[in-house]
């Protein structure tokens, strides 16, 4: 598909900015080593990347792949929303579900029961595929 | 540049991704969303900053009271929304990763490059922003820090991609678009529908966490990482006694307030000495940096009260100790209109109880508009500056 190109000067003066607006944060990491510590804060900056690109992304593709076969044609719709929806929360929720940052001297710190909590949302989200997946299914030549 | 053939394996093959998804107007959309997100984020996140790390020319007012309450609900709001439009978004360009050839011309060269700290910035801030409201610090920095140059380097980088990125958004937004309720050739969701699933998903997140701030909604917050009416006299706690290591020094009956620096008199005050000033009672939330709030009654000292006592006139900033031995939070400051406003209180007690030593017996700072962590606890001294 072809894809328009911005002029040359709207472009060049964005990266121009942007890149000084990037050379700035740059500046600062290192100005605040003490506090950034910019050996591990690299270390997770890139790991963002290559955590996603080589491992989250492949894997959804992959689930994707997996699912796509396997479920009835007029059933896939709602079942990957069902699907997106649910790894969102989930995925969202994790450290909260875990209980990482529980702290025993510290008792209002993650007073919810999470995992109950989870359970009251995704059923509410796969109440909603139901219905959507029966009328799908009624709707079915 | 001479194309060489595109190699027929993985993801480089050709239509190795199906999806009508992955189109450039879904991208758009998405980039729209994202654009308006991160932007909101970015400004209520520097101000944040500016708060507590004023530079020369910038003061930060008083009033409104729940001020900041709103600016920093806004910016962890704003993050958890960006979460299922980040993740739709990389998802959509996902095939753009392997396109072939990977390098056009030169401009496309410096489009791509300014994509890695795009990608890497925005996964790195949601990532650590969400973990640090959920009290889980797994790296090795400061979190604020670390979270805040980041946010410069993507800003930058969303600068550079909006740039080349505009004229298609310009084009995909001109017009309607017949394919938007298409389903896809095997069966899955049309772009509206995947719109909808991602922001519905925000919906659900906003819905489940909004109360920590916005209380008319805490009976929904089931994934909120605090609740505004749970903790000790019916609020949260950030940092307990135990941990700021003060539960000696705060219970001991020598136990003085001392107001010194440019002082006419320096008063040194035991605690029978402050509860005998005149009380006043000011309603006021104590809002969190990382998104909570609370609003609670308390009552004690104005600050400008024993700033009179002292011979200070007004137009002063002061600095606030803590008993606090050490930690980046033990100590703030009171710029002087902050000093000066009358609801501006050393507090004795709270929610019609003396304070509990988690919210800072015998004596904690708290003003209007201003993050909790600048609402010192377990005040042991005012600094005149
Ligand atoms: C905030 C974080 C954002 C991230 C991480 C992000 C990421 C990306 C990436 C990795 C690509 C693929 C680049 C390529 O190789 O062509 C892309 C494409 C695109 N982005 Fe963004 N983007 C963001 C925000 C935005 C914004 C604010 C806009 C517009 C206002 C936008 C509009 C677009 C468009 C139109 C495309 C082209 C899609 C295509 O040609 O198929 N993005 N984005």
């Amino acid at each position: 598909m072809n894809r328009p190109r911005s002029s040359r000067r709207v472009f060049w003066t964005c990266v121009a900015f942007g890149w000084l607006v990037i050379a700035y944060g740059v500046w600062g990491l290192f100005d605040n080593a003490t506090r950034t510590n910019p050996e591990q804060w690299i270390r997770w900056f890139m790991g963002s990347l290559v955590v996603h690109d080589f491992v989250v992304a492949p894997l959804t593709f992959a689930v994707g792949v997996f699912l796509v076969g396997r479920i009835p044609r007029h059933l896939r719709t709602p079942s990957q929303g069902g699907l997106i929806a649910s790894a969102i929360v989930v995925l969202t929720t994790w450290p909260l579900l875990r209980g990482y940052g529980l702290r025993p001297d510290n008792p209002s710190a993650l007073p919810n029961d999470y995992l109950a909590g989870l359970n009251i949302v995704l059923s509410a989200v796969w109440a909603v595929v139901a219905v959507v997946a029966i009328r799908s299914w009624r709707r079915r030549p | 540049m001479k194309s060489r053939p595109r190699p027929r394996k993985g993801p480089l093959k050709d239509g190795a991704f199906t999806s009508p998804l992955h189109s450039p107007r879904t991208a758009a959309l998405l980039g729209i969303a994202l654009g308006i997100t991160f932007t909101v984020c970015f400004l209520t996140g520097v101000l944040s900053h500016f708060i507590q790390q004023p530079p020369a020319w910038f003061t930060w007012p008083s009033r409104p009271a729940g001020l900041y309450r709103v600016t920093q609900g806004l910016h962890v709001a704003t993050g958890i929304i960006a979460i299922p439009l980040l993740l739709g978004k990389l998802w959509t360009v996902y095939p753009r990763l392997w396109q072939w050839p990977p390098i056009e011309n030169p401009t496309h060269l410096v489009e791509r490059i300014s994509l890695v700290p795009l990608v890497a910035g925005s996964v790195f801030l949601l990532f650590t922003g969400i973990a640090n409201i959920s009290l889980w610090y797994p790296w090795r920095f400061f979190f604020p820090a670390g979270h805040y140059w980041a946010s410069w380097i993507t800003m930058g980088a969303l600068i550079v991609h909006v740039g080349a990125k505009g004229a298609i958004v310009r084009r995909e937004l001109r017009g309607r678009d017949p394919a938007g309720l298409q389903v896809t050739l095997n069966g899955g969701l049309s772009r509206r529908g995947f719109l909808g699933v991602l922001a519905g998903s925000a919906g659900v997140l906003t819905l489940t966490t909004i109360g920590q701030t916005f209380s008319p909604l805490k009976g929904l917050a089931a994934l909120a990482p605090r609740r505004p009416d749970v903790g000790p006299q019916g609020f949260p706690v950030n940092k307990s006694a135990v941990s700021a290591k003060v539960l000696g020094s705060a219970l001991d009956p020598r136990y003085r307030l001392r107001v010194t620096g440019r002082v006419e008199r320096p008063l040194i005050l035991s605690l029978d000495d402050l509860r005998t000033l005149p009380r006043h009672r000011a309603t006021l939330p104590i809002s969190c940096v990382e998104g909570w709030s609370a609003t609670v009654d308390w009552e004690g000292v104005r600050v400008r009260r024993l700033l009179e006592l002292a011979g200070v006139a007004r137009g002063h900033s002061v600095r606030v100790e803590s008993l606090q031995p050490n930690g980046l939070y033990r100590t703030s400051v009171l710029n002087s209109v902050h000093a000066d406003d009358p609801d501006t209180l050393l507090a004795l007690r709270c929610n019609g109880q003396v304070l509990h030593i988690d919210h800072g017996y015998p004596l904690r700072l708290i003003g209007p508009n201003r993050p909790g962590v600048m609402q010192t606890k377990w005040v042991s001294e005012l600094v005149v500056l």
